[in-house]
């Protein structure tokens, strides 16, 4: 009898025979068996490494590649399309003892897999400066923003921008504090890009449907060198912007 | 539309350019539909581009067609959505299994030819043709081993789906050659049985020899390398057989330039060319 249930423990456990009906040319299967346990670990491993270049690079191709075999037959996807493949990277290597001296790699799992939701989330039209040109400044300062679903905002305890950054461009890591970083897609390729808690608090108020007036007080109560003008034209030349909705009260945010 | 009875590639987002601006003897593109199921980005303002240039193949490798359990439906639901907007020329999947309890497994799995699982087949395909709201293309798979409890072989087990389901074949005659080798057949042989008549495309890849097998010959199908030429022997046979048909060149991984796929193609292109003429 054909039980997948066997076939799919056998594929996944190497330590387990491969299932007594499996054959070749009369005799048992045996190291056949080894060419689909080779193919599932081997490609989604690579999917993993095409999707966390930098993590790749920080821990080596040869390190990486093992630590994705035991990644994989732990957390088999879920779904056929392998786009987000690798969610619980965080968590893995949080708990994963040999990295235990890395502490910052669970964020950059998690910055690289916000590159990859922002690379494939859906395309928006942005909003011109124009009509930011043609409001008065109490308008703009009453109205609220909607932003691309391509933003997306990341915190970190640790520089993780920098680590990025200068495993990408191959170049060396200066900066040691802690960073956020704001992900901002002009068309097809997202950007990360350096940001200070006062952006964070303002981007997080603008997530959160508040005006541009009170995510901008809320930004200042962190940072009182916040600079709206700065924030919009940066949002606005990374086609940011996909809406603008106008108050019809001066103040309904209180 | 219909696939022309001539070369087409994978499709691969960085050859765009070349795509549109070199097609060559290229005449459609096949994608993999999983690969376009996200909601935006370059790949899917690259296809939607393409679509009004080249008939394509939307080519399923998820839906686990030879599995036990139902079809993922919200999966089903996505690939209709997909075939909604993109109108394919043609759509495409495997005989195997890739699905078990919520895992997706990222390979191709065999199945035992028996009559249940012909029965689950035949489900499945009913099913797939009626989301869809046309037949579909069932791929023969390469094989590295075999089944002790099968009760018949692969070309009466695909007989008798045509048969019950109305869908047709998609002939992989790599896997074809491939299965031959390790499982000692004569890939001849098979293709001289295959319900040639059912086949609406057919697909050439690259496979290796596995080197820690010496005394024991095993090619495994990776799409990696350049056709062999065992296999393009046994693509002129089944046009020979058969006429032209729309052949695809397969290319998955450690993808070559362009302008090589571009030569493959046109070696293709000049086997069917070569039939054409001899059937005018």
């Amino acid at each position: 009898m054909f039980n997948p249930g066997e076939f799919v423990n056998a594929l996944l456990d190497p330590n387990q025979k491969p299932p007594d009906n499996l054959i070749i040319r009369g005799q048992p299967a045996g190291r056949r068996f080894a060419v689909y346990r080779n193919n599932v670990v081997a490609g989604l491993s690579e999917v993993l490494a095409t999707g966390f270049p930098v993590l790749a690079k920080l821990l080596g191709n040869e390190f990486f590649a093992a630590m994705a075999t035991i990644y994989v037959r732990q957390h088999p996807p879920h779904s056929p399309i392998l786009t987000h493949f690798g969610l619980l990277m965080p968590e893995f290597l949080t708990s994963f003892p040999p990295v235990q001296k890395y502490p910052y790699l669970p964020d950059v799992a998690r910055l690289e897999l916000a590159l990859r939701r922002s690379c494939h989330a859906a395309d928006s039209k942005p909003m011109g400066s124009d009509i930011l040109a043609a409001m008065s400044e109490h308008e703009i300062e009453n109205a609220r923003i909607e932003l691309a679903p391509a933003v997306i905002q990341l915190r970190s305890a640790y520089p993780i921008h920098n680590i990025y950054m200068a495993n990408m461009q191959n170049r060396e890591l200066v900066h040691t504090s802690s960073e956020d970083v704001l992900i901002l897609r002009r068309q097809f390729d997202p950007e990360p890009l350096r940001h200070d808690s006062g952006g964070f608090c303002f981007i997080d108020s603008i997530e959160r449907n508040l005006s541009l007036a009170a995510a901008t007080a809320a930004a200042r109560a962190v940072e009182p060198q916040f600079d709206l003008t700065k924030m919009l034209s940066l949002l606005l030349s990374h086609n940011a912007i996909v809406g603008l909705h106008r108050s019809n009260t001066a103040h309904d945010d209180g | 539309m219909t696939l022309p009875a001539a070369p087409g590639v994978g499709f691969k987002s960085r050859h765009f350019e070349s795509v549109v601006n070199a097609p060559g003897s290229v005449k459609w593109l096949e994608i993999h539909a999983e690969n376009f199921m996200g909601e935006g980005g370059r790949q899917l303002a690259q296809l939607r581009k393409l679509r009004e240039v080249f008939p394509i193949s939307c080519h399923g490798v998820g839906l686990s067609i030879g599995g036990q359990a139902p079809l993922d439906q919200e999966h089903l639901r996505r690939l209709r959505y997909l075939v909604d907007w993109l109108e394919p020329a043609s759509f495409s999947e495997h005989l195997a299994w890739s699905t078990h309890e919520g895992h997706y497994l990222a390979d191709l799995l065999p199945l035992p030819y028996t009559t249940k699982t012909l029965r689950h087949v035949c489900t499945h395909i009913d099913e797939v043709q009626e989301a869809l709201g046309c037949p579909m293309l069932l791929e023969n798979p390469s094989a590295y081993l075999e089944f002790a409890d099968a009760e018949m072989d692969e070309i009466e087990f695909l007989s008798n789906v045509v048969k019950q389901t109305g869908c047709g074949l998609l002939l992989d005659v790599n896997n074809v050659h491939v299965s031959a080798i390790n499982r000692h057949f004569d890939g001849a042989a098979y293709i001289r049985n295959f319900p040639l008549e059912h086949v609406g495309e057919i697909h050439l890849g690259g496979h290796e020899q596995d080197e820690d097998c010496v005394d024991d010959i095993l090619l495994i199908d990776n799409h990696a390398a350049p056709v062999a030429d065992p296999v393009w022997k046994l693509f002129d046979l089944v046009i020979e057989k058969a006429g032209a048909l729309p052949t695809l060149i397969e290319w998955d991984s450690k993808i070559p330039e362009w302008s090589i796929l571009v030569a493959e193609a046109n070696r293709a292109a000049g086997i069917l060319q070569r039939e054409q003429i001899a059937a005018a």
